[in-house]
């Protein structure tokens, strides 16, 4: 006769390597893991195998064509991006953007917003295997990618911000796209919670998992969702409002527990929240100018339809392309709410047409250093499940 | 409570620290001398009045002209006053070594490797100090002014059988 | 030939050349390998608006049971040991696809950590460039792979050369 303990199996610590090419990775992040049997002791999360060097690249580049660099750093939030390091151009040139195109920047803002949480929740839903969603989201996604297209020619490398406005005037059909979007995108985010809110397998799998207490959340540094789910009220939006967020009405959603199921519901009020932020608006949006060159003449590039019929329009855009704008001597910090959390742009300038250094604050980098206090002690299955829920992006992390 | 404020406790607070204080497009910047670093963050962590209980970034900034050659640069944020202030290291070539902030916050773990592994600067007590972007075996420090853009090794070069795939 | 009035419809003359290059050309299973910005396009393609499946395309998750890499943004340094790996990896015949300027060029970014184009690594068959490249042009570099594999042999089949 067999006794209990004959059935126990004894387990010996091993290490397994996870990456860095792995479709549950969502790029190419590598973990090692100790294992002991199946329950993780230790995960030690290695980046580094997409560095592109952009810190030392945008030494080399005017500021403008810098900017081009920092929508390929978070590729599906270019927009986001952008957003952030023109604002830090503006604040080291002291240039303002006129109203109009505040409120335009903010709804692209907002669409690369939503259309990340979709492209986050397509991939965490398939780790978990859940692939209708995939369909779904990216269903959506390609309507969002329309309409950034219409207005700034990319579908994901917008570039499109200039320092003090826009590089042209959205058109007509931009705002009509976008008011048939927020028709319809209501019943499509309860399209997907119908799916996975209430159902009992993704409870399974997403309840009590990764759990990181405010406390920690905050000694590692992380913004977004992931500290949100955690239950801190801490949003750069409201916190230090940029770009007239000022002006709209929204809300901070926050979990309580802060485990996986937490940030997944978190991100879903999200893209609610900012779509009310763009009906908002394309409502309100002012009529006027689209850059303040009238205001900023020695910083802003003229508006195209002056610099082609005026004779001084001209000879500042041959100067804005061959020099580029001199911002003053000084240093400059931005941050802005990115779909991930809190990204930064610390820019030193020197008074010559290339930023000295700019340094990117990166809210994944941060994200996903607090991997292996999440992941100790649950099941190496649950590792992907975890790894998911924290949304991150290997073109930001390793830059 | 407003930055300004924050300033002058600071600034009464620890007076033999400070080397200067400056405000730059509406932050505060405080230079400080760098033995007194970890006090001085320990201070600022603590403090019932300031409580800046995240390390929100940490970076260094290059000057080869300069004596002191690099600058470390830690972005501290308060959560609870919702302020936040730069707090800038300097030191010279020949005495790279930085006290660690890793007992403080547990973000400077990532931070103070990709410091190394960009400048080379070298923090005392750091868990776990190596290359965190860059391959191990990788030559120079890429974030210095001295550094080329474009210095890479030849195709040729580079080992297709790469070691240690589980160490 | 005469063969196919002896009997009947039921049979079909070709070469061996053309039926096997035939269901080459209609089932190539890529790889699960994405690096970059243009990975997030390569999913867009296997999504429902574009639908990869209608060219016989399926995503494997293992190198092994693929003939196709797209490699799909930019290779750094560290990663171009494992991308040699993943190829090696795969059974032949085998295609490599590099999609988007970067992987093609090194592109935008001519910097320390870049390998400037994939072809320094391994052989690729067919480039495709933009940054990113659209969905419709990731169709039509397949398109321009079926043909090249359609016009394959199976006699002699040697594994491709790199050129340097």
């Amino acid at each position: 006769m067999f006794e209990y303990k004959d059935f126990l199996i004894e387990t010996d610590k091993f290490s397994l390597n996870i990456g860095p090419s792995h479709p549950a990775t969502h790029g190419v992040l590598r973990v090692l893991v100790q294992l002991d049997g199946e329950t993780v002791v230790n995960a030690e999360p290695i980046i580094g195998y997409l560095h592109t060097s952009m810190e030392k690249y945008a030494e080399f580049k005017t500021y403008h064509q810098a900017e081009t660099i920092t929508d390929r750093m978070d590729y599906v939030a270019g927009a986001s991006n952008n957003l952030g390091y023109i604002l830090a151009v503006e604040k080291l040139c002291g240039v303002k953007a006129p109203k109009r195109a505040e409120y335009i920047r903010v709804i692209l803002a907002e669409f690369t917003r939503i259309s990340s949480h979709l492209v986050w929740l397509a991939t965490h839903a398939v780790d978990l295997g859940a692939l209708t969603e995939f369909l779904y989201c990216f269903r959506e996604r390609e309507l969002i990618l329309d309409i950034i297209e219409t207005v700034t020619g990319a579908r994901m490398t917008p570039s499109f911000y200039r320092v003090g406005g826009l590089a042209m005037d959205a058109h007509k059909d931009f705002f009509d796209k976008t008011r048939s979007f927020i028709k319809i995108f209501p019943d499509k985010i309860s399209e997907y919670e119908a799916l996975l809110t209430k159902n009992k397998i993704w409870l399974e799998r997403t309840k009590n998992l990764g759990i990181i207490s405010a406390e920690d959340a905050i000694g590692f540094a992380l913004t977004g969702p992931s500290l949100r789910g955690s239950g801190v009220k801490y949003d750069v939006r409201r916190a230090n409002p940029y770009s007239s967020y000022e002006d709209f009405d929204f809300e901070i959603p926050t979990g309580e527990t802060g485990d996986v199921y937490d940030r997944y519901l978190v991100r879903m009020e999200e893209m609610r929240q900012s779509l009310k932020i763009i009906s908002q608006a394309v409502e309100n949006v002012p009529e006027g100018e689209y850059l303040s060159y009238d205001e900023y003449p020695h910083y802003v590039i003229p508006p195209k339809k002056r610099a082609l019929t005026t004779m001084e329009g001209m000879i500042s855009l041959f100067k804005y392309g061959m020099e580029g704008i001199k911002p003053p001597k000084g240093e400059a910090y931005v941050s802005i709410e990115n779909p991930r959390g809190e990204l930064g742009f610390y820019l030193v300038s020197d008074g010559s047409a290339f930023p000295y250094r700019m340094r990117v604050r990166p809210p994944s980098f941060c994200n996903i250093s607090a991997l292996n206090k999440m992941v100790k002690g649950h099941m190496v299955a649950d590792l992907i499940a975890i790894m998911g829920s924290v949304d991150i992006l290997l073109g930001e992390v390793d830059r | 409570m407003d930055l300004m404020f924050a300033l002058t406790v600071i600034k009464e607070a620890k007076p033999k620290s400070i080397v200067s204080t400056d405000t730059v497009n509406g932050d505060a910047h405080i230079q400080i001398k760098k033995e007194d670093l970890i006090e001085f963050a320990s201070f600022l962590k603590s403090d019932t009045r300031l409580e800046f209980d995240m390390l929100s970034d940490l970076f260094a900034v290059d000057y080869p002209k300069k004596a002191e050659r690099v600058e470390v640069i830690y972005n501290l944020y308060s959560m609870k006053n919702n302020f936040r202030i730069f707090v800038k290291v300097s030191s010279k070539v020949e005495e790279t070594e930085y006290p660690s902030l890793t007992p403080l916050y547990d973000s400077a773990d990532w931070f103070e490797r990709e410091v190394y592994d960009m400048f080379g600067l070298k923090f005392k007590n750091h868990p776990d100090l190596k290359r965190i972007l860059n391959p191990d075996d990788w030559d120079g420090h890429p974030l210095l002014k001295d550094y080329p853009l474009r210095k890479r090794p030849e195709p040729e070069e580079i080992k297709m059988d790469a070691p240690g795939y589980i160490e | 030939m005469g063969i196919e009035e002896h009997l009947g419809d039921n049979i079909i003359t070709a070469s061996l050349d053309k039926i096997v290059s035939w269901g080459r050309k209609w089932s190539i299973w890529p790889a699960t390998f994405g690096l970059a910005c243009c990975a997030i396009e390569m999913m867009t393609v296997a999504s429902s608006r574009y639908d990869f499946d209608r060219l016989g395309l399926i995503f494997r998750s293992s190198p092994r049971q693929s003939d196709l890499i797209i490699v799909s943004g930019r290779v750094s340094y560290k990663m171009a040991p494992m991308v040699k790996r993943i190829y090696d990896q795969m059974p032949n015949p085998k295609w490599v696809i590099a999609m988007g300027d970067c992987a093609s060029s090194g592109g935008l970014f001519n910097v320390y950590s870049v390998v400037q184009g994939v072809d320094r690594i391994i052989p690729v068959d067919v480039y495709i460039p933009g940054c990113p490249p659209r969905p419709e042009a990731l169709i039509y570099g397949i398109v321009k792979l079926q043909e090249k594999i359609e016009k394959g042999t199976i006699k002699n089949e040697e594994p491709p050369k790199l050129i340097r």
